[in-house]
């Protein structure tokens, strides 16, 4: 799976490559709308982020470049602009999804995978780790062939966790990933805990190896093996 | 006092004065010059009686003749002791008017046909007085026309020259920097408001110049504030994978990446409120003030269910209203944020509409900040530090855009939010 990433910040552009990386994609990274331009004229990406505001142009250019060579793959947005109106018009450019910033790399990395599943898997991929099975747009999960039961925040969690397994998830991250602007940064920590204290109560419920861990002080991490 | 008052009042004093001197001086030069005159008639009619004696049966000695207004008297005198003119006023009986009269006498002593005699000569000065009352009476009646000319024109001039002064005023009243409107002055034939609205023009200018650039400034550093915000937190999300980090590298981390996140909300924050101030938000569409609430309501659902608050709800109105949607969302989001995470455990959320009228209390601890403070920015509770002190600045801000009011009310630990829809 090959990725391109169109960010002017070289410093952001390398954090997301290094993230994504070990996530196992193929990741190249484009400075200024020209290059943009050359590589996509040149590569076929599978998936394409598109920060807005370049030094030498305008993002949804590129979109609509890539809309008119007939692009088949994903596009995600990533813009510090976030007005509706702002989101209406990159969707309606061509793009897929809308990420607005600052954003935690494990939030980006789980909207590739949404998107991948949805565009490039037409939304019929199942997600298995172990005896874990995520049917993600059937929002079920089962366990060992039977299906639990889970409450939506809990599915987002495990789903969230699943995406980013191996991976050090903040808290943040999490509150931010399940609860958007309705969660209070102060309250944030509380909460999480208690969704995850469920979810771990359930996964161990039904004979789930220890894969939920807790990360002292930072936050918690679902571990394959 | 207003400049009409003040200007009417100064011509009025001005007017007095003038008129008034002026009165006393003529009505004395004009009593001088009458006076003069009868002295005068006086002195020829002497010179006449003296000259050509009268003959005898017309005035003889010791004979008054009544021939008003001249009223002669011829007296026999033992000697001339003053054989000067001498004039004086006094009374004499008029038979016809039947009242004493003022005269003014000139008498003389002399000889006549060898006699000493002393000679009288009187004159009425009923006549000149009565044409001085009279000249009198009309300067006066002139003067009190000339005021309420004054007064009048005045008046008429004032609106007439000012007037346009005052539309300036207006037009300056009116006037909103945010707003977009062109401003123009009305054109006036008088140089100086002429002169006062260019130099409006000229300052207006220079405001909406720097107001812009401002609103740019602004603009782009928020913007550009979450370039540096976004690497610090994709850094800090790659550091928190080295597998090394001990406890107090990782509270490091904690740290920076709480701090990191209020940067973020209170810039995302700052950006909105200077959007609405810079009018960012002209779209109108029915917004549905219950529809967003139970929308909001849902994705609170667990938080509210976890903080074990119960939730009453009396919808006696959907409350719809022409606004930008984006915007009463934000505003409800707040609002219900702030009843939820201000609340008491096992509290209570009461949500009740009316018509344009929306309520929401919530129970919660008593308020450790002014009242009057509440909706101003950065004002935060002593109990959380960590908030921005942003979110009821932004819902007056929202109420304030959209001409709404909002009040605050507290009793017995339970806050009450009013908001009046127009």
């Amino acid at each position: 799976m090959k990725i391109l990433i169109v960010e002017d910040e070289i410093e952001l552009s390398e954090s997301i490559v290094s993230y994504l990386k070990s996530e196992g994609y193929l990741c190249e990274y484009a400075l200024t709308y020209d290059s943009a331009i050359d590589k996509i004229s040149l590569y076929a990406y599978d998936i394409i982020l598109v920060d807005l505001n370049l030094p030498d142009g305008n993002g949804i250019q590129i979109i609509r470049k890539l809309k008119e060579s007939d692009f088949k793959g994903g596009i995600i947005i990533t813009s510090a602009r976030e007005t509706l109106d702002d989101r209406i018009s990159g969707l309606n450019s061509g793009a897929d999804d809308y990420l607005i910033k600052p954003f935690h790399l494990a939030e980006l990395n789980a909207r590739i995978k949404s998107l991948t599943r949805r565009v490039l898997f037409k939304g019929g991929n199942t997600i298995t780790l172990n005896e874990i099975k995520i049917k993600p747009d059937a929002h079920e999960v089962y366990i060992k062939g039977k299906l639990m039961d889970l409450t939506r925040k809990e599915f987002d969690l495990l789903l969230f966790l699943v995406t980013n397994k191996d991976r050090v998830l903040s808290k943040e991250s999490i509150a931010e990933h399940l609860w958007g602007d309705y969660i209070d940064s102060a309250d944030s920590f509380d909460f999480v805990y208690a969704h995850i204290k469920n979810l771990r109560k359930k996964l161990t419920n039904k004979g789930v190896g220890k894969y939920l861990q807790t990360v002292y002080g930072v936050g918690y991490k679902f571990i394959e093996n | 006092m207003k400049l009409l008052t003040k200007t009417t009042l100064f011509f009025l004093t001005i007017a007095l004065f003038v008129l008034f001197g002026g009165g006393i001086v003529f009505y004395f030069s004009f009593r001088y010059i009458m006076n003069h005159e009868v002295k005068r008639e006086l002195v020829t009619e002497m010179h006449q009686v003296i000259l050509h004696p009268p003959q005898g049966n017309i005035i003889g000695i010791d004979s008054v003749v009544f021939n008003l207004p001249v009223h002669y008297q011829i007296l026999p005198v033992k000697d001339i002791h003053n054989p000067t003119f001498v004039f004086r006023d006094t009374l004499l009986f008029d038979n016809i008017m039947g009242r004493y009269q003022p005269y003014r006498m000139l008498s003389y002593e002399t000889n006549l046909d060898g006699k000493p005699v002393r000679i009288s000569i009187s004159k009425s000065l009923l006549m000149s007085d009565e044409l001085i009352e009279y000249v009198a009476f009309v300067i006066l009646l002139l003067s009190l026309i000339l005021l309420l000319f004054i007064i009048a024109f005045n008046n008429y001039f004032f609106s007439r020259i000012w007037g346009k002064f005052f539309k300036t005023i207006d037009v300056i009243k009116d006037y909103n920097i945010s707003d977009k409107k062109e401003i123009t002055f009305p054109e006036s034939e008088i140089t100086e408001f002429n002169l006062l609205n260019q130099v409006f023009e000229q300052m207006h200018e220079r405001i909406k110049q720097d107001y812009q650039n401002l609103k740019e400034f602004i603009e782009n550093i928020s913007h550009e504030i979450q370039n540096p915000l976004a690497i610090i937190k994709s850094r800090v999300d790659l550091l928190l994978q080295d597998e090394d980090l001990n406890k107090s590298q990782t509270d490091l981390i904690q740290s920076i990446q709480n701090s990191t996140i209020r940067l973020s909300n209170l810039n995302r924050s700052l950006i909105l409120l200077s959007k609405i101030d810079n009018n960012q938000f002209p779209d109108k569409e029915e917004v549905s003030i219950v529809e967003n609430i139970n929308y909001h309501l849902d994705n609170f659902e667990d938080i509210i269910q976890s903080k074990n608050i119960t939730l009453h709800k009396d919808y006696n109105n959907q409350i719809t209203i022409l606004a930008d949607s984006n915007l009463i969302s934000i505003m409800l989001l707040n609002l219900l944020k702030n009843s939820i995470y201000h609340n008491v455990p096992s509290g209570n959320i009461e949500i009740i509409t009316e018509v344009n009228k929306l309520i929401i209390r919530n129970s919660g601890k008593e308020l450790d900040i002014n009242k009057e403070d509440l909706f101003k920015r950065f004002t935060k509770s002593s109990n959380k530090p960590e908030s921005l002190g942003l979110g009821l600045a932004i819902v007056k801000k929202i109420c304030d855009y959209y001409h709404c009011s909002i009040q605050y009310f507290c009793q017995d630990n339970f806050h009450t939010i009013t908001i009046i829809f127009n």
